[in-house]
C-alpha cells in the first residue's frame, strides 16, 4: 500500500508539471501579437538598398522575429534533401498564396526534386537576403529563412514584384536561368522535352490520325523553350499546345512555320506588366535568305536565338523542329548548343559533327553550322537578346515582414 | 485472489506512469526545443528588476487629478492634458497617434491601441515589450541585449529605454507606459535624443495619461 501511494504521488507530480508547461508559449505569442501590431515609423536607417545602381526598398525584419528565429535550429544546406524544403517550394510555387509571382517553378516542385534545395532556391534566398539587410549571408534553409519564405506574402504586391525582379535579373547576371532536370541539377537554359511523361501523351492530331505531342509536339516544345526564355517564366509545351489547338494551327508533320509568328504575336505582352519585357516577332527565313555565318554572329554575340526546321537528315527521319540556344567555340571548333526536344540522342547520324553536352541532359547535343545548315529548311529568327533583363522597382516604402500589405 | 486485484492494480499504475512520463517529456521538448520565445534581453551592470520598487513603498499612482490650467485632449479612451498649442498632433489611418512639439520628428510621442491585455503578459514580458517597441522605430535595430531597460520606478507598469547610438541614429532615451482601458490595451512611447531634455509639454502629456 506504502509503494501505491507513493506512485500516486508521483504520477500527480508529473501530471502538475505538465499543466504548468503550456502558459508560457501562450505568453510568447501575446507579446509577438501585440509587436505584429504596432505601427510605428520607421525613423532610423534606410529604408532603401542600391543594387547595381537601382533603388530598392527594403524588408524589414523587427528585431523581436530574429532573436525568436534565431532559436530554431533546422539548418538545410544546397544540394540536400529536407521536408522543409518541399513545404517551402510548395508554399512558394502556390498560386493560391502567389497568384501573381513566380518565385519557385514547375519543374522545381516536381515529384523527384520537390524536397531537394536546388540552386534557384538557393539564388532565391540570396535575393531575399539582399532585401533584408542580410547580404553576403551564405543561402541555407535556417529559421529566419524559413520564416521569411512562408511570410513572404504578408508583403505587398509592389514589393513582392521587385524581389521576384531581382531574382530574375541575378539568375541572368549569373548565366543561371532555365529549368531543374528530374536529378535536382540545373541546365541554366529553358529546356522542355516533347518526351516529357508530364505532357507526352496530350492528343496533338491532325484529322484524327492519334497523334500526340511526343509524336508531334516538337514546336510546341521549341515554343516553349523559346518563351520562356524571353518571359523568364516557365511556359510549358502544355500552353503551346492550347494555343495550337485553339487556332487549329496543326499539320500533317506538326506546326507550320507560322505557328510562330501567330504565338509570339499573342504573347507579345506576357510579362510587360511584371518585367517589363516585350517579345519582338520572330522572322522566318528559307535557307536561302540567311548566311550561318551572320546567325553565329546574332546567337554568339547579339543574343538571338532560333528554332530551326529540319528535313530528314542527321536529327530526324522526318521533319523536326530544334531550338539554336548559343554558339561555343570548343578546341578551335565552333558549334550551335542545339536544344532537341525529341530525347533520343541514339537515333542521331553524322556525329562525327556532334558533340556532347556536359551534364545530364540526353535533349542538349553541341552540332556543327555545317551539319546543321546542310539539314535545315529554314529558320524562325527571335531578332533580340535573350540576356536583356533590367531592374526595376514598383514599392514605395519599405515593409516590414510580419505585417500584412496590400 | 486478493494478490490477483494488487497485481492488475500495479500493471495499471506502470501503464499510466509511462504515459504520464512520455507526456512530460514531449512537454519538455517542446520548451527546450524550436521557437522558444527570444531571448531574455542581458541585464547591464546596475539595470534595475522590475520586480518591486527600490524605496520598498508601492509605485505611485497614476494621477487622476488633472493639472492645472490644462485642456483634456481625447485619444480614443485615453485621457492626456496638453495645451493646444503647445503640441501638434497627427493621427494616422493605422489607429498611430502623435504628438510632436514642432515640424522635427523627434521628441515625440506616440500612442497606438492595440489588441492584448496586460494580464497575458509577466514583468518581464511587458519590459522585452517595452524594449521591442522602440525597436521598431529602427530599420536595422540594435541587439536587444545591447540595449538597457529599468522599471520607470514612478509609474505603474512603465519602462526607461536607453538605445545606444548607431551609424543612423543618436543615443536615445524612450519611456514606455502601458494602460489598459475600456477599448482596450493602449501603449505611449515618449522618446527623445539623450542628450536633450525632453520638453514640459511631452512629458506632461505623457505622465498624466490616464485610462477610462
Amino acid at each position: 500500500m506504502g509503494r501505491l501511494k507513493w506512485a500516486w504521488r508521483s504520477l500527480l507530480l508529473v501530471l502538475l508539471v505538465c499543466a504548468c508547461a503550456q502558459p508560457s508559449r501562450a505568453s510568447t505569442d501575446a507579446l509577438h501579437s501585440i509587436l505584429g501590431q504596432a505601427d510605428l515609423p520607421l525613423l532610423f536607417g534606410s529604408e532603401t538598398f542600391d543594387y547595381d545602381g537601382t533603388e530598392i526598398h527594403r524588408v524589414v525584419i523587427p528585431q523581436y522575429i530574429l532573436e525568436a528565429c534565431a532559436e530554431d535550429s533546422r539548418s538545410v544546406r544546397p544540394g540536400e534533401r529536407d521536408a522543409a524544403v518541399e513545404e517551402v517550394k510548395r508554399h512558394l510555387n502556390s498560386n493560391d498564396v502567389f497568384p501573381n509571382n513566380e518565385f519557385v517553378t514547375y519543374t522545381q516542385v516536381r515529384p523527384e526534386v520537390v524536397d531537394y534545395f536546388d540552386e534557384h532556391l538557393a539564388l532565391f534566398f540570396e535575393t531575399l537576403y539582399r532585401f533584408c539587410g542580410l547580404e553576403g549571408k551564405e543561402p541555407v534553409l535556417d529559421g529566419i529563412t524559413y520564416y521569411l519564405a512562408m511570410n513572404l506574402q504578408n508583403l505587398g504586391h509592389n514589393l513582392r514584384n521587385d524581389i521576384e525582379v531581382a531574382y530574375k535579373y541575378a539568375m541572368v547576371q549569373n548565366d543561371t536561368q532555365g529549368t531543374i532536370l528530374r536529378d535536382g541539377t540545373a541546365d541554366h537554359i529553358y529546356y522542355f522535352a516533347q518526351t516529357d511523361p508530364d505532357w507526352a501523351d496530350e492528343i496533338f492530331e491532325f484529322e484524327g490520325n492519334g497523334a500526340t505531342l511526343r509524336d508531334r509536339g516538337c514546336g510546341t516544345a521549341c515554343a516553349a523553350m523559346v518563351f520562356s526564355t524571353y518571359h523568364k517564366v516557365e511556359i510549358t509545351p502544355k500552353w503551346m499546345r492550347h494555343y495550337a489547338l485553339d487556332g487549329d494551327w496543326q499539320v500533317s508533320y506538326g506546326l507550320p512555320n507560322e505557328y510562330f509568328l501567330g504565338i509570339a504575336q499573342y504573347y507579345t505582352y506576357l510579362e510587360t506588366e511584371r518585367y517589363g519585357t516585350v517579345l519582338q516577332q520572330p522572322k522566318i527565313y528559307q535557307k536561302s535568305e540567311f548566311s550561318m555565318d551572320t546567325l553565329i554572329d546574332q546567337i554568339a554575340n547579339q543574343g538571338y536565338m532560333a528554332i530551326i526546321h529540319v528535313v530528314a537528315g542527321a536529327f530526324t527521319s522526318q521533319e523536326h523542329y530544334m531550338v539554336l540556344a548559343d554558339y561555343e567555340v570548343i578546341d578551335g571548333q565552333g558549334y550551335f548548343l542545339v536544344a532537341d526536344p525529341y530525347e533520343m540522342p541514339e537515333r542521331y547520324r553524322d556525329t562525327d559533327q556532334m558533340r556532347d553536352v556536359p551534364g545530364d541532359n540526353p535533349g542538349l547535343v553541341y552540332a556543327t553550322p555545317e551539319l546543321l545548315y546542310r539539314d535545315c529548311k529554314s529558320i524562325i529568327l527571335f531578332e533580340q537578346d535573350r540576356n536583356a533583363f533590367s531592374l526595376c522597382s514598383k514599392a514605395e516604402g519599405a515593409e516590414r515582414i510580419d505585417q500584412s500589405h496590400p | 485472489m486478493n494478490k490477483g486485484k494488487v497485481n492488475v492494480r500495479v500493471v495499471v499504475l506502470v501503464v499510466v506512469l509511462a504515459a504520464a512520463l512520455v507526456a512530460a517529456v514531449i512537454v519538455l521538448m517542446r520548451l527546450l526545443g524550436s521557437f522558444q520565445s527570444p531571448a531574455t534581453p542581458a541585464q547591464n551592470p546596475g539595470q534595475q528588476t522590475t520586480d518591486a520598487p527600490q524605496t520598498g513603498e508601492p509605485p505611485a499612482e497614476t494621477d487622476d487629478a488633472a493639472p492645472e490650467n490644462l485642456p483634456a485632449q481625447s485619444v480614443g479612451q485615453l485621457t492626456l492634458y496638453y495645451a493646444d498649442d503647445a503640441l501638434q498632433r497627427v493621427d494616422s489611418e493605422s489607429g498611430l497617434t502623435t504628438l510632436l512639439t514642432g515640424t522635427e520628428q523627434l521628441p515625440r510621442l506616440d500612442l497606438q491601441r492595440v489588441d492584448g491585455s496586460l494580464q497575458e503578459l509577466t514583468d518581464a514580458e511587458l519590459q522585452r515589450l517595452a524594449v521591442g517597441l522602440v525597436q521598431s522605430y529602427y530599420v536595422d535595430a540594435p541587439a536587444t541585449d545591447a540595449i538597457s531597460a529599468a522599471a520607470d520606478g514612478v509609474l505603474q507598469d512603465a519602462w526607461v529605454v536607453e538605445m545606444p547610438a548607431t551609424d543612423d541614429a543618436p543615443a536615445l532615451t524612450a519611456r514606455v507606459r502601458f494602460l489598459e482601458g475600456s477599448d482596450g490595451l493602449w501603449y505611449l512611447l515618449l522618446l527623445c535624443p539623450a542628450e536633450e531634455q525632453v520638453p514640459d509639454a511631452l512629458m506632461t502629456a505623457y505622465e498624466t495619461a490616464s485610462a477610462s
